[in-house]
């Protein structure tokens, strides 16, 4: 444990890098998933009496070109001025609000449907229209606050997974175990003592990637200091003996990265942290329901958000896998102990 | 012009100073529109006053417009009580949906009225709303109750103030019956009153 913390100090290049990975996740993918902020949009308010445009304004979704000659605004929409126009129409007996898009990109329309249902049913009063939204569990917390407790998540699969395929190949590779394991109980100590380094290690690059890409994007971190803290070991613990498993399996690092990475993927796409698991299919749900991140990101959407989530049953499932791992892999290496 | 005027300067001093409002006899549609119009223009939008209530509901046939909203067929089976509850239910129900639209709409913009046409005991006063760049046709409907002209819709357009008022309420009337649709009633203006 001592030596792989030593080695650990030694490589600052490669401590840097880890917390650039992390950043550049949580940030970049966090950006891209939270959606786009400050698209020009058009509004032509004949009346003048709607408060759309300040609420439009105040939402960093939109930034609201006033129009007061609708040709205009629409010739400015067909030149790409601006990305949608909204013609807000208020009469004596009801009230409408139409909206136009250019309609060949339907990323920036379902981007603009969901910032405007969230502007005209929670904060425009002054509109009276069909639709209202509420919520169960109010909470105040942006798109971008939700998706970063899956990125974090996502985060521990990567820097555990890392952390503990390449340097246990690579020792595993270069005999330098070979001592250690053919003493009594070697093998069991070699494995409690990497896998702990590594959740240590990889714990200590995602607390610090967290706290700069706060300060840079701006997302909620939450005042649960020790629950971050718990979670974060937990889900370091699971993806740490998952990996070992599967560098135990794998043996190589060209297979084991290139397994790794499909992997994570698929696991980030299965579990919610892009697309809920609720709007997935029967067989996706199932899916992420039976693998780890989704208790993981469940766990971090409880302590970041302080939303409503089963925490005792998260942190049962993520000790199961990670007990269930290391079984395995100590099976494994026990196979190879005997051959040695 | 200068009788307008006038007459909206000793509106303005009776609604706001004076406890007492005097029963102001209109002849012509023109003049109960423009008095209404005046009324609402001249409020401040925010809370519902006392005094604002009672000069409306002078010139707006709320029994009338109630009973048309269930139909004459609900109404005749309620007895008096019935009838006044549902009634002051339904005017609450204008107050908090419409008030402030039409207060936004008649302090911002510019009300021209054109001419009246009668039909029957109908009076129908066509007139303009000027808001900016648009101008909106608006036809009042008033009803000449108990020797007084009373509003009992406005129409814009294809859409009209009754008839929307019927789609809102008759199907859902016929289906909870009185009892269940006065709570809903309640609940509807309590929740609009609050988001007011």
């Amino acid at each position: 444990m001592k030596k792989d913390i030593v080695q650990w100090t030694r490589r600052p290049m490669y401590f840097m890098a880890s917390i650039l990975l992390g950043i550049l996740i949580i940030a970049v993918v966090g950006n891209t998933i939270a959606g786009a902020t400050h698209m020009p949009f058009g509004l032509y308010d004949p009346s003048h009496i709607s408060s759309l445009s300040k609420h439009l304004d105040q939402t960093s979704r939109f930034q609201v070109i006033n129009y007061n000659n609708f040709d205009i605004a629409k010739e400015d929409l067909a030149h790409h001025k601006i990305v949608a126009l909204a013609y807000v129409n208020q009469n004596l007996l009801e009230d409408t609000v139409e909206i136009i898009t250019e309609g060949n990109n339907p990323l920036i329309d379902d981007q603009i449907s969901m910032g405007l249902l969230a502007v005209l049913t929670q904060k425009s009063s002054d509109l009276s229209l069909p639709i209202k939204s509420a919520s169960l569990f109010p909470g105040n917390f942006t798109l971008r606050d939700f998706v970063t407790p899956g990125l974090a998540a996502y985060m521990c699969y990567v820097l555990a997974s890392m952390n503990i395929g390449f340097s246990w190949i690579y020792e595993w590779t270069d005999k330098t175990y070979r001592q250690i394991i053919l003493v009594p109980n070697g093998l069991k100590s070699v494995l409690i003592a990497k896998s702990l380094t590594v959740t240590f290690e990889a714990s200590v690059i995602l607390w610090l990637s967290l706290c700069i890409t706060s300060l840079l994007c701006g997302f909620t971190l939450g005042n649960n200091f020790w629950g971050i803290i718990f979670v974060t070991i937990i889900s370091m613990l699971c993806f740490s003996s998952i990996g070992l498993t599967f560098a135990c399996i794998l043996k190589t690092i060209r297979v084991y990265t290139m397994t790794v990475t499909i992997l994570g993927v698929s696991l980030m796409f299965v579990s919610g942290i892009i697309i809920p698991v609720e709007a997935t299919s029967y067989g996706e749900q199932l899916a992420a329901k039976l693998l780890p991140m989704y208790y993981s990101s469940e766990a971090f959407k409880g302590v970041m958000l302080n939303v409503p989530v089963n925490f005792t049953y998260d942190i049962i499932v993520l000790l199961i896998w990670a007990v269930l791992s290391m079984s395995i892999a100590y099976m494994l290496l026990n196979k190879k102990q005997a051959v040695l | 012009m200068f009788k307008q005027l006038l007459r909206s300067f000793i509106l303005l001093i009776l609604l706001f100073n004076c406890n007492i409002i005097p029963v102001l006899a209109f002849t012509t549609g023109k003049e109960v529109v423009d008095h209404l119009v005046t009324v609402f223009s001249m409020w401040n939008g925010n809370q519902l006053q006392t005094k604002l209530r009672i000069e409306t509901a002078r010139y707006i046939a709320y029994q009338l417009m109630a009973k048309e909203s269930i139909g004459s067929i609900n109404w005749e089976k309620l007895n008096n009580n019935q009838k006044y509850k549902y009634t002051a239910n339904f005017e609450k129900m204008i107050e908090s949906k419409f008030y402030p639209r039409w207060h936004k709409l008649f302090s911002k913009g510019k009300l021209v009225i054109n001419n009246e046409i009668k039909v029957d005991d109908e009076i129908y006063v066509k007139s303009i709303l000027k808001l900016n760049n648009e101008s909106d046709e608006i036809i009042w409907k008033l009803k000449n109750i108990d020797g007084e002209l009373k509003l009992i819709s406005l129409a814009l357009g294809e859409k009209d103030l009754m008839n929307k008022l019927i789609h809102l309420i008759k199907k859902r009337y016929d289906k909870l019956g009185y009892d269940k649709f006065i709570k809903w009633l309640d609940k509807s203006n309590s929740n609009n009153a609050e988001t007011e």
